[in-house]
């Protein structure tokens, strides 16, 4: 039960993280399986049916541009991001960096957890103006 | 790669390419194709040899089968989407409630109270079971397709996302002062209830009226009169733990159950008599034919009302028990 449990959020954690690292590789143009291994070697191993679909629905939204080249007498489709899935890249990074900072924070052990319910949480000086 | 391996990779993309969308195709086929073909020609020089068909065959099914590769392509779709889902729901259950349980309900209801006539009335709801099944699977049908229909209609309709947080009903909270005047209010018109019921042997005008004087009480009575006061204890005994221990939530449903049973009981000996009074006089045998007929009517609403209140006090108590046996933590959670 704890098993599943921990699988289903650890599928759910994974699947936005997996986003980011697709999207962040693919600053440089692979094809598929070269992607896979790619990603694998830095430790985030990527099932293929995960892979494909997400990488067609980063296209579909935008973020990838594609095109079949052959390449060692096979025709393989290459990837890689487009003007708008740069930025959407950045803004993903900078929103994953604020998640984890705050739950580093969260997770400080100089701060009991009633410490951290009741400080006030920093607000960057933009999300202030909006505020006000 | 040898060409038992393209046949057998060949026969799997087809088996893919079956469940994929025509437009789509052969261009999500020729991407598998390739990573599968890379992926073989990575083993074999890992192995330093081709792969036998026992390998490939391994290689596939840890690809998962071909309809679950395919389904990873397509559309991720709802029939019926989050936001109906729980309108859904409920109306299933109250179209559940409307007309399976008040079926089940009278059914048990025949079962217990006329034990006579039970093996007739088994195969004759027996024989009737298809019919409703068949009318319960289609009301489930035409639920799901006119929800489906709405939900395709209505996603992007404005009521959707208008509504008025100031229009939500009012947090019902039913206060201690409140909880125990009317555990007082049980207790003073329970012991009225228990006096009135002590003094109708003596002064049976109290139950019947002025007909008292051309009818009397059947021997039916001595049978159930003593379980009737019993239940009128029973239910002074409820308010008063109620009273004083209102932190006991599992206790009202679990004693109204057991109650419940020994009313069961009650009507069930009152229907099996169908005597309540006899005529004192000639004159009584009309008076006494209107109220038994009354009193059997009564009973028989009586007996459903019985079979209702076991179904939902046992429900409710199995449930406040199961959260009385919860830690303290997650039950205030």
């Amino acid at each position: 039960m704890e098993t599943e449990v921990f699988e289903n959020l650890r599928l759910e954690l994974r699947r936005g993280s997996l986003t980011i690292a697709v999207l962040a590789q693919l600053r440089t143009e692979l094809y598929g399986y070269a992607l896979r291994k790619a990603l694998a070697d830095y430790g985030l191993a990527i099932d293929e049916n995960t892979l494909y679909p997400l990488l067609r629905r980063l296209e579909t939204q935008g973020l990838l541009v594609s095109h079949w080249r052959e390449e060692e007498k096979r025709n393989k489709r290459f990837y890689r991001l487009s003007p708008q899935g740069e930025i959407i890249l950045y803004q993903l990074l900078n929103e994953h960096e604020a998640m984890h900072a705050a739950i580093d924070r969260i997770m400080a052990p100089s701060l009991p957890p009633q410490a951290v319910s009741i400080t006030e949480p920093e607000i960057d000086t933009q999300e202030k103006e909006q505020l006000q | 790669m040898t060409k038992l391996s393209t046949d057998l990779i060949d026969r799997y993309l087809q088996a893919v390419g079956f469940w994929l969308p025509r437009d789509q195709k052969q261009d999500i086929l020729a991407e598998l194709s390739e990573d599968l073909r890379s992926q073989l020609e990575d083993r074999e020089e890992e192995f330093g040899r081709a792969l036998t068909e026992s390998e490939v065959a391994d290689l596939l099914k840890k690809r998962g089968r071909p309809i679950f590769v395919a389904g990873q392509f397509l559309p991720q779709q709802n029939l019926i989407g989050p936001a109906l889902y729980p309108i859904y729901v409920f109306v299933l259950k109250i179209v559940a409630l409307c007309y399976l349980i008040p079926w089940l309900v009278v059914w048990i209801g025949i079962m217990i109270f006329d034990r006579a006539q039970t093996a007739v009335h088994l195969s004759r709801e027996w024989n009737s079971l298809g019919t409703i099944w068949t009318i319960a699977f289609t009301q489930f049908g035409v639920i799901t397709v006119i929800f489906a229909i709405i939900d395709r209609v209505s996603v992007k309709s404005p009521c959707m996302s208008d509504w008025d947080p100031l229009k939500l009903p009012k947090v019902k909270i039913e206060t201690p002062a409140k909880r125990s005047f009317n555990a007082v209010c049980g207790i003073i018109f329970g012991i009225f209830g228990l006096v009135w019921l002590l003094a109708i042997p003596d002064y049976p005008f109290l139950i019947i009226g002025p007909v008292a004087f051309l009818v009397k009480g059947a021997p039916i009575w001595q049978t159930v009169y003593w379980p009737l006061v019993a239940l009128a204890v029973a239910g002074i005994f409820e308010h008063v733990i109620r009273l004083l221990r209102p932190d006991l939530t599992w206790f009202p449903p679990t004693f109204r159950f057991a109650t419940t049973l020994l009313s069961a009981w009650i009507v069930n000996a009152l229907l099996h008599t169908q005597t309540y009074v006899l005529p004192v006089s000639p004159q009584g045998a009309g008076v006494a034919a209107a109220v038994n007929l009354s009193i059997l009517i009564t009973s028989g609403v009586l007996a459903v009302l019985a079979v209702v209140g076991l179904v939902v006090y046992g429900w409710q108590a199995i449930r406040e028990i199961r959260r009385s046996m919860q830690p303290r933590a997650l039950h205030l959670a």
